[in-house]
C-alpha cells in the first residue's frame, strides 16, 4: 500500500470515527401521494452547536416571554425530580370525542401522544433532556447551546406526527 | 483485634439493615384526579401527580387567582369570613346537620358525619335533575378556613392533606362525576 493509500485510508478513518461520535438530529417529511415531497436531513448536533460560536452572544441567547417561563419553570422543576424515582406512571389521560391525550412516565423517558381519528403526535423525550430544557431558561433568557446539548440526552424517534397527506418524524442518534 | 473488628462490621451490617425498612417505608403521596362526563360529548379526565407537585402548582398560578396559597372568593353567595366563624361553632359539636335549606325544589344540606363533611344538593328546580355531592375532611376545612378575612388557604389545606390517605372530594353533578383521591401508588384505576 502507497504512502497516499495510507494517508487517504487514515482520513476516511478520522471522519468515520467523527461522525460516530457525533449525535445527529434527523429530519425526515414524508409527503403522501405521487408527487409527495420526500425530505431526509441529518443534522449534527455539535456542529449546530460549534455553529453557535460564530453567532453574537445576544443572538442565542433570546429574550422569551418571561413572566410565563419564569412562572412555570418550578413546576416542570418540581415534575421531574418527583418522578425521578417513578419507573412507570401515566400522568394525564384525556378522552374527549375522537380525541386522546395521554402523559406518562416510561423508564427514562417522558411520552406525549395525542389522537385523533385523523392524526397522531408522539413525542418521547429522555428526563435528562428535559432537564436541559429547564436549565435552559435563566432568568427569563433561553440558552440555545444549552438546549441543543440537552437534546443529546434522548435517543431514537423523539417526534413522530402522523397526518393523512404527511408523515414527519424526528429522530437523534 | 480481629474480634473487635468483626464486631464493628456486625453492628455497621444491623445499622444499615435496621435502615433499609425505613428507606422503603418513605412514601410519598400521590393525588388523583377523575373527571367522568356522560352524555352527547363524554369527556373522561385521570391526572395522577406527586402531591408536592400540586403545592408548587399552586406557588406558579396567576396572582390574580391564588396569592401566597391563599384564595380570594368576592362573588361566593355567603361571605367566607360568616362561614368561618359558622365553621369554628359547629366543628366540636360532633356528627350534626350543620344547614337545610328546602326552596321549592332545590334542597341544599351540610352535614358532619364522623371525620367528613358531607354537603348534598338536589335541584330540581325548572325540570332540572341536578345532584352534588360533595364530601371533605374535617382536617382540610379546619386548614382551609385557617386564614382570615375573604380568604380561604388552599396552600395550607394542601399541607394537611400531605398526611391523608383516601377519598378527599366527590362531587356527582348530574352527568359529571369528580373524585379526588390521596394514596402511595403512582398509578391510578
Amino acid at each position: 500500500m502507497s504512502r497516499l493509500q495510507q494517508a487517504l485510508l487514515a482520513a476516511v478513518a478520522v471522519v468515520l470515527l467523527l461522525l460516530a461520535s457525533l449525535h445527529f438530529v434527523v429530519v425526515r417529511v414524508h409527503e403522501r401521494g405521487p408527487d409527495g415531497m420526500k425530505i431526509w436531513l441529518p443534522l449534527p448536533i455539535e456542529l449546530a452547536q460549534a455553529a453557535l460560536w460564530f453567532v453574537p452572544d445576544y443572538e442565542k441567547h433570546f429574550d422569551t416571554d418571561t413572566v410565563q417561563i419564569e412562572r412555570f419553570s418550578p413546576l416542570a422543576q418540581a415534575l421531574l425530580e418527583a418522578l425521578e424515582e417513578i419507573d412507570k406512571v401515566e400522568l394525564v389521560r384525556v378522552n374527549e370525542g375522537d380525541q386522546t391525550v395521554v402523559v406518562r412516565k416510561a423508564g427514562a423517558d417522558i411520552e406525549i401522544n395525542v389522537r385523533t381519528d385523523r392524526k397522531e403526535v408522539k413525542v418521547r423525550l429522555a428526563m435528562r433532556t428535559l432537564q436541559g430544557l429547564v436549565d435552559s431558561f435563566d432568568e427569563g433568557r433561553f440558552d440555545a447551546a444549552g438546549a441543543m446539548s440537552a437534546l443529546k440526552y434522548s435517543s431514537g424517534l423523539v417526534v413522530h406526527v402522523d397526518e393523512p397527506d404527511t408523515e414527519v418524524s424526528l429522530t437523534i442518534w | 483485634m480481629k474480634k473487635r473488628f468483626s464486631l464493628h462490621a456486625a453492628v455497621a451490617a444491623s445499622l444499615c439493615l435496621a435502615a433499609l425498612p425505613a428507606a422503603a417505608q418513605e412514601t410519598k403521596p400521590w393525588i388523583h384526579v377523575h373527571v367522568t362526563e356522560s352524555g352527547d360529548s363524554p369527556k373522561n379526565i385521570r391526572v395522577n401527580l406527586p402531591l408536592s407537585v400540586v403545592g408548587v402548582a399552586l406557588e406558579v398560578a396567576p396572582e390574580k387567582i391564588v396569592e401566597k396559597g391563599r384564595v380570594r372568593l368576592n362573588n361566593a353567595d355567603i361571605s367566607i369570613a360568616d362561614m368561618r366563624r359558622l365553621w369554628a361553632a359547629l366543628r366540636d359539636s360532633g356528627d350534626s346537620e350543620f344547614v337545610n335549606v328546602d326552596d321549592g325544589g332545590q334542597h341544599v344540606s351540610i352535614v358532619r358525619e364522623a371525620d367528613l363533611v358531607l354537603i348534598k344538593v338536589d335541584d330540581r328546580k325548572d325540570g332540572k335533575d341536578a345532584q352534588v355531592r360533595v364530601e371533605i375532611p374535617v382536617k382540610v376545612v379546619d386548614a382551609l378556613f385557617a386564614t382570615e378575612g375573604e380568604e380561604i388557604d388552599i396552600a395550607g389545606a394542601l399541607d394537611r392533606l400531605q398526611s391523608e390517605r383516601g377519598e378527599i372530594i366527590r362531587v356527582i353533578d348530574g352527568d359529571t362525576n369528580v373524585r379526588i383521591w390521596i394514596d402511595e401508588t403512582a398509578s391510578s384505576s
